[in-house]
């Protein structure tokens, strides 16, 4: 018996509106952490291989550092105007790290050189499988981590240079509803997951004219990570079988670009105590101009698809201070401005955001000179944003709040 | 020393505790310039709800102005209540459902077949014209029945829940009540059946396939709509759908007459002996050949629709179309089309300027089906005029899935909170399932 569809076949158009600005973390070094992730001016440790490699010489000595951040933010959706409609994506925790080894290396201690290992970019939302905007996303996934190789030039005491080569891998996985209903009322499905690799570099320089100014100025070429072996699977009622690949998978490819960041960055030694630095974040989010999919097997209900992003470059202010109670005791603070990225009638609930508000604070004991031992703390909010996602016609308010507590030790040999 | 560690720990655990959204901000739905008090909807089936060839209770539960209703409630909105009827299989013939069916050829395909369960009986019939409704759809209604004396008796649905449906007019039963709010969505039927017939009708007449003449659908609807203002209210008066647009007319492919060149040549030759030398068939796709006055048999030819209800089996396996002409009932020839859409913007016109008149809300229905038919999105699902997987169409392409009927209340809630200065929020579409596939 020859089983087919009577009408004509739809484009679902299956392109989940994957990510966008919200999914870059800034959670690497544990004092710049506590100073609103600012940090290119001053190399404080060996951190600073990813805030500017150009720091590595300057560190001295070499030093294996360690930190790790307890990720767990708060988003929320809301019917606008208020109807009491409101959801609290589900609370995931993700445990961002950062591993650095570095330092100066030749005996002149001019040349440095170290290795990184950190995750410079991740999200982990759930919704729910049956909320308002499950056809965009029911829950979503990114995770990456990279490693970034690093050299150090250090021409004089007020100047040197630094670069670094990325190399990143992750992986995807985000679940929607198909607007396809099974005769029990329930929805279709898709998933689409897989893993994904790219290459970057970044660059810096350090500049100190006096004793008490520092200036530092990086460059982060946006990698582009490529997935090109995805799995996506397809579920459907029995009747539309004959309209999505075979057995309900096929294959897939897509690319993100992450954005190019330019940092300018400065420090005053106030006196022997008192550090005062801040940042100036200037990203260019706005290559990122559209979300491709393409799948091995096209049918009528699964089709490649491209979707437009509009996306703006951002610049944030990061302001921090670092007070040396003791040699051995030390007190941050700092506060950061990070505007969103996402136009407001592009927003998708994959990937939310909006103009973040930092506040962040820290200590660090240093044991001997040798062993610092340091935690840091980011709280982050976002005034209520109204947005919409004009594509597919959903729209809200949506809130993100989150704590960031975080540890890290610093070894110096 | 140690102070300062409390008071570290102590902001910390403070921020911790504010890490909850809380949505202080946000705006509150508002009425605006209007009162919702009582609302009081007119129409015809599009507002009782009808869905899949028949209405149900589920159906009646799930019309615009019930949405628009729980909407409402939002700002000041009372009750409202529905003439409800007891079963969900359809009343008075079964609703359709998806299901497989054989064709003559042996292939087994996805469509609409009526609902395997029987229709609703017991109950349907009761009179409950006992109180006042708010949902005064009553399908199959037209603009020129408005001032019929004793039209209950004729119509089923009418007489369930009119109060004396032998003796009243259906224009005293819609303005029985002094309404806040209303909307009126009436004037499909006066040009559809004429649609739905193939044309058969004739401009001026009073039969279901019959075009209501303009100066009465004029004084009719005018009348209406003078007489609800009365008390100040307000309301939304809605224009009729370019019918044509629908998957009743355009879903069967005018060149679906596939033959091969042996049939090809059979079929010419045929035609050729009656002396048709226009007709020429060629492998493959090709035109359905109809009835036509002037010149006897023809291809049909673009801007011309085939209907629905073209029995697809003789379509199929029985020459219907090929060998045998279709007949005028089943397709709309190019100038029935022109009949149509010249009425629809007479009858659209008369609306418009009653709505102008008495300054109140005009939603054009007619341009929010354009925009569904070059893609639609709401809340992430893209909506299409295709029948069946379109998603706003039900199974008899010319009603609403529920669905379909919340993107309408959507619409009119924007119609609303633009003409009233209101903020009504939306009514979720997606709570409402979409066709069901087996």
């Amino acid at each position: 018996m020859n089983k087919k569809l009577i009408f004509t076949s739809l484009a679902l158009g299956i392109a989940p509106t994957l990510m966008a600005g919200s999914f870059q973390i800034n959670l690497q070094g544990i004092r710049q952490t506590a100073m609103a992730s600012s940090g290119t001016a001053k190399p404080w440790d060996a951190s600073t291989l990813f805030y500017n490699p150009a720091g590595l010489s300057d560190l001295g000595s070499f030093q294996v550092y360690a930190s790790g951040f307890y990720v767990s933010p708060n988003i929320s959706y809301s019917q606008a105007p208020a109807t009491g409609y409101r959801v609290d994506a589900q609370k995931l925790s993700s445990f961002p790290f950062a591993i650095y080894a570095g330092g100066a290396v030749s005996r002149d201690k001019r040349l440095g050189a170290g290795i990184g290992i950190f995750t410079p970019f991740g999200s982990k939302v759930s919704w729910g499988s049956d909320w308002r905007g499950r056809y965009l996303v029911r829950d979503i996934s990114l995770a990456c981590i990279q490693i970034q190789p690093t050299i150090s030039y250090k021409f004089s005491d007020q100047f040197s240079v630094g670069a670094g080569l990325n190399y990143g891998f992750g992986s995807m996985e985000i679940n929607r509803a198909l607007p396809l209903t099974f005769t029990d009322g329930s929805d279709g499905a898709a998933k689409l997951e897989g893993n994904g690799t790219g290459w970057g570099f970044n660059i810096g320089l350090h500049y100190k004219p006096a004793e008490e100014i520092e200036l530092g100025l990086t460059y982060r070429h946006g990698m582009t990570m490529k997935v090109n072996d995805g799995t996506a699977s397809f579920s459907v009622p029995h009747s539309l079988q004959g309209s999505v690949p075979a057995n309900g998978t096929t294959g897939f490819s897509t690319r993100l670009p992450l954005p190019h960041i330019t940092t300018l960055g400065m420090a005053y030694n106030v006196n022997s105590r008192l550090t005062l630095q801040g940042d100036l974040v200037f990203a260019i989010w706005s290559r990122y101009k559209s979300l491709d999919f393409t799948f091995d097997e096209n049918t009528a209900l699964v089709q490649n698809s491209s979707e437009v992003k509009k996306n703006n470059n951002t610049l944030a202010v990061r302001l921090g201070a670092n007070y040396k109670i003791t040699q051995a005791l030390e007190l941050m603070a700092g506060f950061g401005y990070d505007p969103t990225p996402i136009s407001k009638n592009y927003m998708s609930p994959d990937a939310v955001d909006g103009n973040r508000f930092i506040m962040s604070g820290g200590i660090a004991y240093t044991l001997g000179d040798m062993v610092s031992i340091m935690g840091s703390f980011q709280y982050t909010t976002t005034p209520t944003r109204y947005a919409t996602h004009s594509p597919s016609n959903f729209g809200g308010a949506y809130e993100i709040k989150s704590f960031t507590p975080a540890l890290g030790i610093a070894v110096k040999f | 020393m140690k102070f300062k560690y409390l008071v570290l720990i102590a902001s910390a655990a403070g921020l911790l505790a504010s890490c909850k959204n809380n949505f202080k901000s946000l705006d509150t739905p508002t009425a605006g310039e209007a009162d919702f008090s009582k609302y009081v909807a007119i129409g015809n089936s599009l507002t009782a709800g009808y869905a899949d060839n028949s209405l149900t209770r589920d159906g009646q539960e799930n019309s615009y102005p019930n949405m628009l209703s729980q909407q409402f409630k939002m700002v000041g909105g009372g009750n409202f209540v529905q003439p409800l009827l007891p079963g969900s299989y359809g009343w008075p013939s079964a609703k359709y459902t998806l299901g497989y069916q054989t064709d003559c050829k042996g292939v087994t395909a996805l469509g609409p077949i009526p609902n395997p369960a029987a229709a609703d009986t017991a109950g349907s019939s009761n009179r409950i014209g006992n109180i006042d409704y708010n949902n005064l759809g009553v399908p199959g209604i037209k603009v020129a029945h408005l001032g019929i004396n004793g039209y209950g008796v004729f119509n089923p649905y009418a007489a369930r829940f009119f109060r004396n449906p032998s003796l009243q007019t259906p224009l005293e039963v819609f303005l029985a009540q002094s309404p806040s709010f209303f909307t009126v969505w009436l004037g499909s039927n006066d040009v559809l059946g004429y649609a739905t017939s193939g044309g058969e009708g004739n401009v001026g007449g009073m039969g279901t396939a019959d075009i209501t003449h303009p100066e009465l659908f004029k004084t009719m609807y005018d009348s209406l709509v003078n007489n609800l203002v009365k008390g100040n209210a307000k309301g939304v008066l809605i224009n009729i759908p370019d019918v044509t647009s629908i998957p009743f007319f355009t879903t069967i492919d005018r060149n679906g007459a596939t033959v091969t060149a042996e049939e090809a040549n059979r079929l010419n030759q045929h035609y050729r002996d009656l002396g048709y030398n226009h007709i020429s068939f060629k492998a493959g796709q090709n035109a359905f050949v109809v009835e036509d006055d002037r010149v006897g048999v023809r291809h049909i030819e673009e801007g011309e629709f085939l209907l629905l209800t073209i029995p697809a089996n003789e379509l199929k396996c029985n020459g219907l179309g090929t060998m045998r002409p279709l007949p005028k009932r089943y397709f709309l020839d190019a100038k029935e089309v022109a009949v149509i859409r010249e009425y629809t913007t007479l009858f659209n016109q008369t609306i418009q300027d009653a709505a102008r008149k008495h300054s109140l809300a005009y939603m054009d229905a007619s341009a929010f089906m354009r925009t569904l038919s070059s893609g639609f999105s709401w809340d992430g699902v893209k909506y299409s005029p295709t029948f069946v997987t379109g998603g706003a169409f039900s199974l008899d392409g010319v009603h609403l899935t529920p669905r379909g009927y919340a993107l309408v209340a959507n619409q009119i809630i924007t119609v609303i909170n633009t003409y009233y200065n209101a903020n009504i929020p939306y009514h979720d579409v997606n709570k409402y399932p979409g066709i069901k596939f087996p």
